[in-house]
């Protein structure tokens, strides 16, 4: 599997690290909760996503992208 | 001897025998009255597991796709259901080469339709790879990505798939499904013709080409005789040498199942191989997967016991899960369980491996992962350092003489190479935003020129790492991390940054500096022989040289005794290792390692992020509130730090003494007999003549009991630090 | 095993748009690793640039060695699962031979580049 890197071109994905998804679900409302669901839930949503890559072989910088999680398409 | 008059031979089972130019190891095996398996239905077309054998060392090779060499040696003993001995040698094969090609489109298979689709292809201007198992390409497999990786005469090739994949590797003919069809003198039609082309004998030939008129295939090893219903339907015996089975074809699409939804390239598949051919009749006896030894009866009984799914019935009974991966049997089961269920269901997903394939080809391009090297590794190892792997570096773990070294630090002079630091450099005029939103300390009250230890957290209020920040102007700032933890600090650091949207320029220079760490109470002494006559206070630095090499110099203490940290150009550090040892030669100076460190700085009860923490360290559980200012503002994980405060504590990091030697590192605690926590660091003091640990230990009611038992001995909750508690010895 | 040679340079940390604006060279090699980074090897020596904030670092730790065009594709065909650039001269990087390399592709030759602490491992994976 490739990703884009706008820095470097399309590279395998075993050159980036991946950065963990922060959204919080809309369905949680208050704000406290929110904070917790932030910081200790792991959502494993599923369809696009906003998604932080790290490309640690190359640019060694940060690149965001659009990924399904369900086909691993990048969108 | 001219090639013409020496007869080629291979080997087969220790018997030299001759072959023919142009046999595969098949068909030089046949004329030479060898059956590979002993027996079943030969195709000749990759397909079956019939002629399956080890050559040259490697097992499961189908020995029609091999051409016969002079002297290759075929052993053929075991059956397709048996498995293969090892290879009783430790000989590492050399590794198999592997190679890279980027195309547009990749054709499989370059039969008729596979040959057009490629013309086709390039016609449209695209670039075009294609790959034939007939001409030694065999595809083994389809990644995301997309890749096709084949086996070639050559190695291993990867083909980087932008646009299509085409499938057009044809039919395979259908084997027989009856009593008997594990005899040798079986094969298919088109088989058949290939041995008669090669001027094989094949004596008394019978055609089966009605599945519905088959009873079954007589014989002790060799079928002698074919039974068959006559037009009354009555049996009918038919001697026989040869049993051909024209049954017809079934598509050969499994590496188009496997390549079918991929993301990011288009897949077809054309030819033969797209055909939707009926499936045979349901069978009523015999094998009908060869490589599991799944017969009708097994499907039968996988049936009764409620699996009707085809995925599930591969699952339940093996059929389709050995060597041909279904090439023999796929279409039999679906087959069975449409005249069982009603309907016909989808062929099972196929995945990679398509074929077996050796240790040597799975690792083919593969590269071990690089444990790091700093700057002066190759002094280290020239000074016959042991070294070992620590944080993903190599370090010297000593240089023969871990108590030399360590009395070298704590009585004299010592110098370590800490280049393995994670070393950043942040500039700009957000800088100490930055810095003052990421760490828990006060970065506002940190002066220009000094430095100060700190703990860094995540969002959860978890220590993730600690180390130095320094001040170098206002806008400027160095900042340190642990060896193992430099990579996740710059993700950390520039994400934040990035997020925040500040104006800072961030330099990771981890592997740009060099870092030596001269420690000992002589340790002035030494730098002062070096020209450096000014020498940073404590916890303050200074630009300046040393032995005539720019350095930063930090002064903080992991060893207990006055320590300078000198970090200079990489290139350097050989020089400035060597010339520090010659000045000190009279202080009694020798380098240490990890290991005598490990003893120093326990005795300190410094903390290593990592081996003392866990997943879950809160500064409250590892005695480090004073590092965090909840009077801040706001700084990454304060909520959390807020929130888990409010809860009792339930496990501290605390230190414990015990006479005798140390336990092992991760040994249980326990308090009458329960547990009660886990050692993280232990080791025996030479200075204190005991052993000193950090330990894990829960809390009862808010309380740490005072003593402990490990591996049967008793423990004692101590103090940290163990050693020079007011830490003279450090600010000296 | 060819021989590692270090390659000197200067490394500047500073905003896109002024990086951008850098006069390249015909004579020293420039890779722009990042939009806010810049690698500068050779002479003339890189330009000032009017950020006060930028960071100019001369960096020694670089060590590499210049592959002919045929060695380099030798190289590369075994080695790197990503598809080079066609233009010439080009700065590329990305993971070759399990390293993270740094590569400037002439027309008749490729200077491979990697840290210091990677050069053991790409002398022995040039091989
Ligand atoms: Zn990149």
């Amino acid at each position: 599997m490739n990703l884009p890197c706008p820095n470097c071109g399309v590279r395998p994905i075993t050159e980036f690290l991946y950065g963990e998804l922060t959204s919080v679900p809309d369905a949680i409302t208050d704000a406290d909760a929110r904070d917790v669901d932030r910081a200790f839930m792991r959502n494993n949503p599923q369809g696009p996503q906003t998604e932080r890559w790290f490309h640690v072989y190359g640019c060694r910088r940060w690149i965001t992208l659009q990924r399904d999680t369900r086909t691993d398409e990048v969108l | 001897m001219t090639e013409s008059s020496q007869p080629l031979k291979l080997i087969i089972d220790g018997q030299p025998v001759p072959f023919v130019k142009g046999d595969s190891v098949l068909v030089a095996m046949l004329r030479n009255q060898h059956h590979p398996t002993g027996g079943g239905c030969l195709c000749l077309g990759g397909d079956c597991p019939h002629c399956l054998a080890t050559i040259d060392g490697v097992a499961y090779v189908r020995t029609c796709q091999v051409p016969a060499r002079p002297g290759c040696v075929v052993a053929c003993t075991h059956h397709a259901h048996a498995v293969p001995a090892l290879p009783q040698t430790h000989h590492v094969e050399p590794t198999t080469n592997a190679r890279h090609q980027h195309a547009d489109v990749v054709v499989i298979g370059q039969g008729k339709s596979g040959l057009a689709a490629a013309e086709l292809a390039r016609t449209a201007g695209q670039t075009v790879v294609t790959l034939d198992a007939a001409q030694g390409q065999d595809v083994i497999g389809i990644y995301p990505g997309a890749q096709v990786v084949a086996r070639t005469t050559q190695g291993m090739l990867i083909v980087h798939v932008r646009q299509e994949i085409i499938v057009a590797t044809g039919a395979a003919e259908l084997h027989p499904v009856a009593l008997g069809n594990s005899l040798a003198g079986l094969m298919t039609a088109r088989a058949a013709q290939q041995l008669q082309a090669a001027g094989l004998s094949l004596g008394r030939i019978v055609v089966i080409n009605d599945a519905n008129r088959l009873v079954r295939f007589e014989g002790e090893s060799n079928v002698t005789a074919v039974v068959v219903r006559d037009d009354q339907g009555l049996e009918q015996h038919v001697g026989c040498d040869t049993a051909v089975i024209d049954l017809g074809t079934t598509p050969r699409n499994m590496l188009h199942r496997m390549a079918a939804g991929l993301p990011g390239v288009r897949v077809s598949v054309v030819g033969d191989a797209a055909t939707n051919s009926d499936v045979p009749n349901c069978p009523a006896h015999g094998l009908v997967c060869h490589c599991s030894q799944v017969g009708v009866a097994d499907l039968q009984s996988v049936w009764d016991r409620g699996f009707h799914e085809l995925e599930l019935v591969k699952r339940a009974s093996l059929a389709g899960t050995g060597t041909c991966q279904g090439g023999v049997c796929l279409p039999y089961v679906r087959s069975f369980l449409a005249n069982k269920g009603g309907t016909l269901q989808p062929a099972f997903t196929a995945r990679p491996l398509a074929r077996p394939i050796t240790m040597g080809e799975v690792a083919a391009g593969g590269h071990h992962h690089v444990t790091l090297r700093t700057p002066l590794d190759g002094v280290h190892r020239a000074a016959h350092a042991h070294m070992e792997r620590a944080g993903g570096w190599w370090r010297p773990w000593n240089y023969g003489d871990w108590q030399a070294e360590y009395w070298a630090v704590r009585e004299a002079v010592s110098i370590m190479d800490v280049s393995t630091l994670g070393k950043m450099l942040i500039s700009g005029p957000d800088a100490l935003t930055l810095l003052d939103r990421l760490y828990p300390t006060k970065v506002s009250t940190i002066k220009t020129g000094m430095s100060r230890y700190v703990l860094l957290l995540d969002e959860k209020g978890y220590v993730l790492d600690d180390g130095l920040i320094s001040k170098i102007s206002d806008t400027r700032y160095t900042l340190t991390f642990t060896s193992g933890g430099a990579t996740t600090a710059e993700l950390w650091v520039r994400d934040w940054a990035e997020s925040w949207g500040l104006n800072v320029r961030i330099l990771n220079q981890t592997m740009s500096l060099g870092a030596i760490n001269v420690t000992g109470p002589l340790a002035k002494e030494l730098l002062a022989r070096a020209g450096l006559e000014k020498p940073p206070e404590f916890l303050s630095h200074v630009e300046a040289h040393v032995a005539g090499i720019p350095c930063r110099i930090f002064r903080l203490s992991f060893t207990g005794e006055l320590s300078y940290e000198l970090h200079h150009a990489a290139v350097n550090a050989p020089v400035l290792w060597r010339t520090l040892l010659d000045l000190g030669k009279s202080l009694n100076i020798r380098p240490h390692g990890l290991e005598a460190l490990l003893k120093l700085r326990l005795e300190k009860g410094h903390i290593i992020v990592g081996q003392d923490t866990d997943f879950d360290s809160t500064p409250r559980r590892i005695h480090h509130e004073w590092a965090v200012k909840l009077d801040k503002p706001d700084f990454v994980g304060k909520h959390a730090v807020l929130r888990t405060n409010k809860v009792s504590l339930d496990k501290i990091l605390c230190g414990l003494s015990m006479e005798g030697p140390p336990p092992i590192e991760g040994a249980n605690l326990t308090v009458d007999g329960n547990y009660a926590g886990y050692v993280t660091s232990a080791t025996w003091s030479p200075i204190l003549g005991k052993t000193v640990m950090l330990a894990w230990l829960k809390l009862s009611n808010d309380l740490a009991p005072d003593r402990v038992m490990i591996d049967g001995r008793p423990a004692q909750r101590t103090e940290t630090p163990f050693y020079d508690k007011e830490g003279a010895r450090a600010k000296a | 095993m060819p021989k590692l040679d270090r390659f000197p340079l200067t490394r500047i940390v500073s905003t896109p748009a002024l990086l951008d604006g850098i006069q390249t060279s015909t004579t020293a090699i420039v890779m722009r690793t990042a939009p806010d980074e810049l690698f500068w090897l050779g002479s003339p020596a890189a330009p000032v640039i009017n950020d006060p904030h930028a960071i100019i670092e001369h960096d020694t730790s670089f060590v590499g060695t210049w592959l002919s065009t045929q060695a380099a594709t030798a190289w590369v065909s075994a080695n790197c699962e990503w598809q080079l650039p066609t233009t010439r001269p080009v700065f590329a990087q990305g993971e070759v031979a399990g390293l993270p390399v740094k590569l400037w592709i002439e027309p008749r030759r490729m200077l491979v580049l990697v840290q210091q602490p990677f050069a053991a491992d790409l002398g022995e994976r040039l091989q």
